[in-house]
């Protein structure tokens, strides 16, 4: 018996009638690929797709129908590109500060938050409300507020206080999609 | 207004909130301690100091030696100018703050909003590259309000701005510009005698 050479695995499955339907690396060049996609989450089939209140209005309608998320002074007229007599660009820092704080609280809260994180600026004082569900233990949810208090405001350098509320999923979803 | 001033000093030192921590207190909790002679039995402090409207001075403010207090300064005229994103957090915040003049008996003179904001617009390209053609925009807005307060002393400012800024809401910001009257200086004093005493001389 003659046993031929096979061609590796790749060559052998592009030469089948059905190459043209395996998936393949192709670069997509196409100018409708520049579209809004932030804030915006697709319809699903069953309408089983939960959103908060927050979540059913678009960025757009920011200040019209929903409100911030970050509450700071940095964006005012005269705050806004005043480095110099400052001191410190404030706008960024706070932006950044915002980011960090909110990284923080999705990961120190076990799939608590049900809402998204607010950030209050009022002086030196950073206060953080979040709404989280009742699943944890009261214990744990004490520890885990001093914690983040303690170690957020050593590391923001000004004195941190998380107020949280607590609510069932289903008191916190506004519509399904 | 002198009295009521030494006694709005005697309360927000007799309860010192650091600035990070508890609750500022509300406007109706001061309104009963300043008429502590009248709402003594219905303030919740009465019953732990006693009944005496006010309550116990510190240690160190009893043990502090007397010294001679300086005439206060006067000011003619105090301006804030607030600054907010939003135009009904701005337009709240000045509602309280004229409240809290007409308790302490400050005059307001002047106490209105610009309903222009102050825009800031930014229009930056949509995608992450080419397509220059689809932009999007951005737009900041800036809310003013101007509050004039006529003729304060130097306690009775004090005490007006640190209970109004520990309420500051977020998001807004307060301008304080201080119109202070002053003595002239000796020496522009004795120049101005000079002069006025030839004149009264030679016309006489």
């Amino acid at each position: 018996m003659f046993l031929a050479r096979l061609p590796p695995r790749g060559r052998r499955l592009t030469s089948s009638p059905w190459s043209s339907l395996l998936p393949s690396c192709a670069i997509h060049t196409s100018s409708s690929l520049d579209k809004d996609s932030a804030g915006r989450y697709k319809v699903t089939v069953n309408r089983t797709r939960p959103l908060t209140y927050e979540m059913s209005f678009r960025p757009d309608d920011i200040m019209h129908k929903k409100g911030f998320n970050s509450f700071n002074t940095a964006q005012l007229e005269n705050t806004f590109l005043t480095k110099e007599e400052i001191g410190q660009d404030l706008p960024h820092k706070m932006f950044l500060e915002d980011v960090f704080i909110r990284r923080f609280m999705y990961g120190t809260w076990p799939e608590a938050l049900e809402s998204t994180v607010l950030v209050k600026r009022q002086h030196n004082l950073i206060r953080i409300a979040a709404i989280i569900n009742p699943r944890m233990r009261t214990q744990f949810v004490y520890f885990l507020i001093g914690y983040t208090e303690e170690l957020l405001s050593f590391w923001l350098k000004c004195p941190v206080r998380v107020e949280l509320q607590v609510a069932e999923k289903e008191d916190v979803v506004y519509k399904y999609i | 207004m002198a009295m009521w001033s030494t006694a709005c000093r005697r309360v927000m030192r007799a309860r010192p909130i650091p600035i990070a921590l508890g609750c500022p207190p509300r406007p109706m909790e001061l309104v009963t301690r300043l008429d502590g002679q009248k709402t003594a039995s219905k303030s919740s402090l009465s019953a732990s100091t006693g009944g005496s409207p006010h309550p116990p001075l510190p240690m160190r403010e009893a043990e502090r030696p007397e010294r001679p207090e300086r005439p206060e300064r006067l000011f003619i005229q105090v301006d804030l100018e607030l600054r907010a994103h939003q135009p009904a957090v701005l337009k709240s915040y000045a509602w309280f703050l004229e409240e809290v003049a007409r308790i302490l008996e400050v005059g307001v003179l002047v106490s209105e909003g610009e309903e222009e904001p102050h825009k800031v617009r930014k229009t930056l390209l949509k995608p992450v590259f080419a397509h220059s053609k689809h932009r999007v925009q951005y737009e900041m807005r800036t809310y003013y309000w101007v509050i004039q307060l006529s003729r304060l002393t130097q306690s009775t400012r004090d005490t007006y701005l640190e209970y109004v800024q520990r309420n500051l809401p977020e998001g807004v910001s307060m301008v304080v510009r201080n119109h202070e009257i002053r003595p002239l200086p000796q020496a522009i004093l004795n120049d101005l005698r000079k002069r006025e005493t030839p004149e009264a001389s030679s016309s006489g």
